[in-house]
């Protein structure tokens, strides 16, 4: 498992227990002497032998018991199997690239099936069953993916579909790119809503779902029946509307940490996207119409500026992009409201300085970053814009880049992008700057509990 | 009588937009294969519609560009906001590729092929930003 970027603000976050139920079949519980045989068979066999989990699979690394007093049998290719629900020991939600929108309780789509092989020796899978986007709460039969692994996490045969329909469109998609199969899971206490988090399981290299056959599954001829033990609700998560993209910026930059040691280095990044790179020009002018006219020719860009906060320790880096925009929609004839913080990790830039500052300075540009999304907080494209917060917050640490103001239409003046960055070329480093002249990726990095 | 015609055009003029929005909500809907690109540092408006190929790129999910743009209406061009970067993407609408930039910021974006302005509403805009801005930076510029 890789630490995923966060993708929503997850305290903010509201699972709707006004879920839709997928009824199937209703799983009967079965004291019959094959699931006391199957129970005791894989205590002996499995539980007792089973070796560490896979750590790359983090549904491996859950703590979850099997809900034996939930089995039920079922026939597969006229032989009997025993099915188990998998209870996880927290609600666990999970979705992946093709199951649309809707969320499933991790427990309620796992299950272990005990069975007979070909050769009449007993053996087992747990199955994952993903829905897919086109499977609709109230459906009857089950549609997308099953992944069949073994107790630890390890992977037992590549995922296959079931009953997955003509039309199917997102299928498609991991076909395109052959290589995706993430999961994304949510760890959700109603409870106690901080105790929540995201994770997510990418196996990229291991399958690819265009060659695997509709309901072919190696060892076991058909999980189809199992699918009837299936009963999935459909969870939507709702957000609390913050103000602004960065919902808690105090959750966004909480990873970061307060040490004075040498084993922690911070930097800032200045990124900067010139509205026409390498000269001052402060607006960028299209000629494909995009500025409101499809004669083009039009002033439509004003760039823009934007930080990058690093911390290095060994091992890990925490990486936070950080832009400071207007709320609402502004204009060269209005150009004040509120202030907005932006997660600015895909912003593309096309020169950056780079400062390497201690804890202290580090955090103090937190803190002045920190007001961002203050109500009453007012972006203005002349006086408070995104190059003069940036300057600003870097200041607020002691880091003083060389500014000139520049101009533009309606009266316009202040800081601004297309300066800063014929600035940032033209400046002589300190010794603990670095100047680039070169886009490069600059995705946030490490999530924390 | 000329109070009585400006109040008919003006009623006119209302139904026409609410019209021209469902239908522009309905050709939305009908969008698919929503694509996110990473263009490395070029100016999201100098790249034309046919050259997006060459740059990496991550599908977006339709179901979720389709609840975004469920009450997208259409913007007067002479309205347009300022642009302060843009995350690139493409759908098809009815067989045709279709550039859309999106603001990075507010809730207007710009069809390149239809040289129309859209937006969003603000109601659905932290969810848009966001989920566009953690699309984007899990697609790596080099392809």
């Amino acid at each position: 498992m890789k630490p995923k970027q966060l993708i929503i603000p997850l305290l903010a976050m509201t699972v709707i227990a006004a879920c839709v139920k997928h009824q199937n079949a209703p799983a009967t519980t079965q004291d019959t002497p094959q699931v006391t045989e199957a129970k005791t068979w894989f205590e002996q066999n499995v539980l007792s032998r089973s070796p560490s989990p896979n750590s790359n699979n983090h549904r491996a690394t859950l703590p979850r018991t099997l809900r034996w007093d939930q089995a039920s049998v079922v026939t597969i290719s006229g032989s009997d199997a025993v099915v188990v629900p998998i209870q996880f020991s927290k609600d666990v939600y999970l979705r992946a690239d093709n199951s649309g929108p809707a969320l499933f309780r991790l427990s309620e789509a796992s299950r272990l099936v005990i069975y007979k092989d070909s050769l009449n020796t007993t053996t087992y899978q747990q199955l994952t069953f993903i829905p897919d986007s086109t499977m609709q709460p109230g459906d009857s039969t089950f549609s997308g993916i099953v992944l069949s692994e073994d107790w630890s996490g390890n992977t037992l045969a590549r995922p296959s579909r079931i009953n997955s329909r003509p039309a199917h469109t997102t299928v498609d998609i991991v076909e395109q790119t052959q290589v995706c199969n993430t999961v994304y899971g949510y760890n959700y206490s109603e409870d106690d809503p901080s105790d929540t988090y995201e994770w997510s399981e990418t196996t990229c290299t291991m399958y690819s779902f265009a060659s695997a056959p509709l309901g072919g599954h190696s060892g076991l001829s058909s999980p189809l029946p199992v699918t009837r033990t299936l009963s999935l609700a459909y969870f939507k998560i709702a957000l609390v509307p913050p103000a602004n993209a960065i919902g808690s910026i105090a959750d966004y930059i909480k990873c970061f940490s307060n040490y004075g040691g040498s084993d922690h280095t911070y930097q800032v990044t200045l990124c900067v996207d010139q509205p026409d790179p390498g000269t001052t020009e402060p607006w960028g002018i299209s000629s494909t119409g995009v500025g409101g006219s499809s004669a083009g020719g039009n002033p439509v860009d004003v760039g823009h500026t934007f930080l990058v906060l690093t911390e290095n320790f060994p091992g890990y880096s925490i990486v936070r992009n950080v832009g400071f925009y207007p709320s609402t929609n502004v204009y060269p004839w209005s150009t004040s409201a509120q202030g907005a913080l932006s997660n600015d990790d895909g912003h593309n830039y096309n020169i950056s300085l780079t400062v390497n500052v201690d804890n202290g300075q580090f955090f103090n540009i937190l803190n002045y970053i920190s007001q961002g999304n203050n109500a009453g907080y007012m972006y203005d494209l002349n006086t408070n814009n995104c190059t003069t917060f940036a300057l600003e917050a870097l200041s607020a640490g002691n880091v003083v880049i060389p500014a000139t103001e520049g101009s533009w239409m309606f009266n316009g003046h202040g800081y601004d992008p297309g300066d800063l960055g014929q600035n940032i070329n033209n400046m002589t480093l300190s010794s603990n700057m670095t100047r680039n002249n070169k886009y490069s990726d600059h995705p946030n990095q490490y999530t924390c509990n | 009588m000329k109070h009585a015609l400006r109040l008919f055009l003006l009623l006119g003029s209302i139904i026409s937009n609410i019209e021209n929005g469902h239908a522009q909500s309905a050709a939305w809907q009908q969008s698919s294969h929503w694509t996110l690109y990473n263009l490395g540092g070029v100016k999201f408006y100098k790249v034309k519609t046919d050259s997006l190929s060459f740059y990496s790129s991550r599908p977006l999910d339709d179901d979720s560009m389709h609840d975004f743009l469920a009450h997208a209406s259409e913007l007067a061009s002479e309205q347009a906001p300022l642009w302060m970067g843009a995350f690139v993407t493409s759908c098809m609408i009815d067989g045709k590729m279709h550039k859309v930039d999106i603001s990075s910021y507010g809730t207007f974006f710009f069809d390149e092929t239809a040289k129309k302005y859209f937006q969003v509403t603000q109601d659905v805009r932290t969810d848009w930003l966001n989920y566009l801005a953690n699309s984007a930076g899990s697609v790596p510029s080099k392809k």
